[in-house]
């Protein structure tokens, strides 16, 4: 009950000394009420009666106002309860939603680090891991090829230096027979002049002679024409050589760049594969995280249910005291017939409750509710609530 | 410039040092050490390169067919202290998967 202004003098610590003091107490404070009707105190019997029903009368309209408030504000507790629960079912909604989407963001960071990581060649996927360790293959056995090239050519040069060494031999061997048959010329020449000495018992001999000094001139020719082709030989060799000297050599010193260069991108790719990888960790972690505080907001978002059965005991109750005030009015009613509701008090009582209410749309409805005696349930929809509540959030408590 | 080559009798058996730049104009040279080292009762030799500053595709045909010609008559070769290109070429050449290779 309120705590000061008119109605707090029906004050409780009064009931112990039973109705009787306790209408009395009432009715003469009502002596001064505006209706102005004043009765002498200590009248008779038909005076104390007019009192009781007057006390009665302001009784009515003040219990009609208490119960009409009860309802207003079972209303108003309820129609608050609703909005508190749909917003926590459309938090807990977003919440399910943020989830979701933090997943989605990290099934696309994942299709982001595996696009990056591969190309597409003849339908086939490949890492780019793939793609510089295949280079690098590539490149080694073109060292290979180079280095086995090389080791043939030079073999080859080792096998034509063997071919000069033995020509030089043959050469040798040429000049010895040149000498033997300078030596051979020589006899024939001596031979025939021996011959002609003797005369005529030389002729044959000196006819062998010459044969001889043709034979020896024909070797010698023989001999012109093997150094001349060992010539042939020695000089085709020597080009042979040069050539396999280009063949052999061949300076690595690009290949080993290329050689590092793909091992420091291999590398890279190593790294950034490892990086994409703790990023995506994180992201997954951070998903993690996210879902379990999220998930503990849905949880949290549960103290909606209890605080619906609290307001729910709250508002039983004051649904039974509104109704326990209709049944004593009701019952007043009848043993009283000619009490009517006096609503001077009651008045005082409105505005005192209407003082406490400073949302201008509580007030509003409130008022409606106090003022009008109509049928008040267009009051009660939701709708009405969502919209006040819409208000409030631009405007703010409107302060009395 | 051409390559200095020297043989030199060590610990464990012979050993040809080389140094300069090793291509194809110092087989002639490097080709008769061989020969001579092979034709001691050795079990194997080590050619050290340390102070060998560049090698070419020529020089590492070379080394191969000392390296044959060991394995022909058994024995063995070691190559030793490669530094700088000789190094990287050698690497790239993958000589590690073909000689021993030491420091």
């Amino acid at each position: 009950m309120a705590p000061d202004g008119g109605p707090g003098d029906i004050c409780p610590e009064t009931a112990p000394h039973g109705t009787d003091t306790w209408v009395k107490r009432y009715c003469t404070a009502n002596a001064h009420a505006p209706s102005g009707i004043a009765e002498p105190a200590g009248g008779g019997s038909a005076g104390d009666l007019r009192r009781a029903v007057r006390c009665l009368d302001s009784w009515l309209g003040l219990s009609d106002v208490q119960r009409r408030t009860l309802e207003a504000l079972v209303s108003e507790v309820m129609g608050s309860s609703d909005l508190v629960e749909r917003g926590a079912i459309t938090l807990s909604d977003s919440f399910r939603d943020l989830v979701s989407q933090a997943n989605t963001q990290t099934e696309r960071v994942e299709s982001i680090a595996q696009i990056v990581s591969r190309i597409e060649v003849d339908g086939e996927l490949i890492s780019l891991q793939q793609v510089t360790r295949e280079l690098e293959t590539s490149l080694v056995e073109v060292v290979d090829h180079i280095i086995s090239l090389s080791k043939k050519a030079m073999e080859m040069v080792y096998a034509l230096d063997d071919v000069i060494a033995n020509v030089d031999k043959v050469e040798v061997l040429i000049g010895d027979i040149e000498t033997i048959n300078r030596q051979t010329n020589l006899l024939a020449l001596n031979a025939t002049i021996e011959a002609k000495r003797a005369g005529e018992a030389g002729r044959a001999f000196s006819v062998v002679a010459g044969e001889v000094r043709d034979l020896s001139n024909r070797t010698k020719s023989l001999a012109e024409q093997m150094r001349s082709q060992v010539g042939t030989v020695t000089r085709g060799v020597r080009e042979g050589h040069t050539i396999l000297q280009g063949v052999a050599t061949m300076d690595l010193s690009s290949h080993i760049l290329v050689k590092e260069r793909l091992d420091r991108m291999l590398r890279a790719l190593l790294e950034q594969n490892e990086a994409f990888r703790e990023v995506l960790d994180e992201a997954a972690h951070a998903s993690n995280d996210m879902s379990k505080s999220i998930s503990g907001l849905v949880m949290g978002m549960q103290f909606q249910d209890r605080f619906k059965q609290r307001l729910e005991h709250v508002t039983d109750s004051m649904h039974v005291l509104a109704v326990a005030l209709a049944d004593l009015e009701d019952e007043t009613r009848t043993a009283f017939p000619d009490a009517t509701k006096d609503s001077s008090r009651a008045d005082a009582l409105v505005d005192q409750v209407l003082g406490k209410v400073r949302m201008d749309e509580v007030r509003k409805r409130l008022i409606a509710r106090l003022m009008s005696g109509g049928d008040l349930s267009e009051l009660d929809r939701p709708e009405l609530f969502e919209e006040g509540a819409q208000h409030d959030g631009d405007d703010g408590i409107e302060l009395f | 410039m051409t390559m200095q080559v020297e043989q030199k009798e060590a610990e464990g058996g012979f050993e040809l040092i080389l140094s300069g730049r090793f291509t194809f104009t110092d087989y002639p040279a490097f080709r008769r050490l061989v020969s001579d080292i092979l034709e001691r009762p050795v079990s194997g030799y080590v050619i050290d390169l340390e102070k060998v500053e560049f090698i070419d595709s020529a020089g590492l045909g070379m080394l191969l067919l000392a390296r044959d010609e060991a394995d022909r008559k058994g024995r063995s070769v070691e190559l030793r202290g490669p530094q700088g290109q000789v190094k990287r070429v050698l690497n790239v050449a993958r000589f590690g998967t073909l000689f021993t290779i030491r420091g």
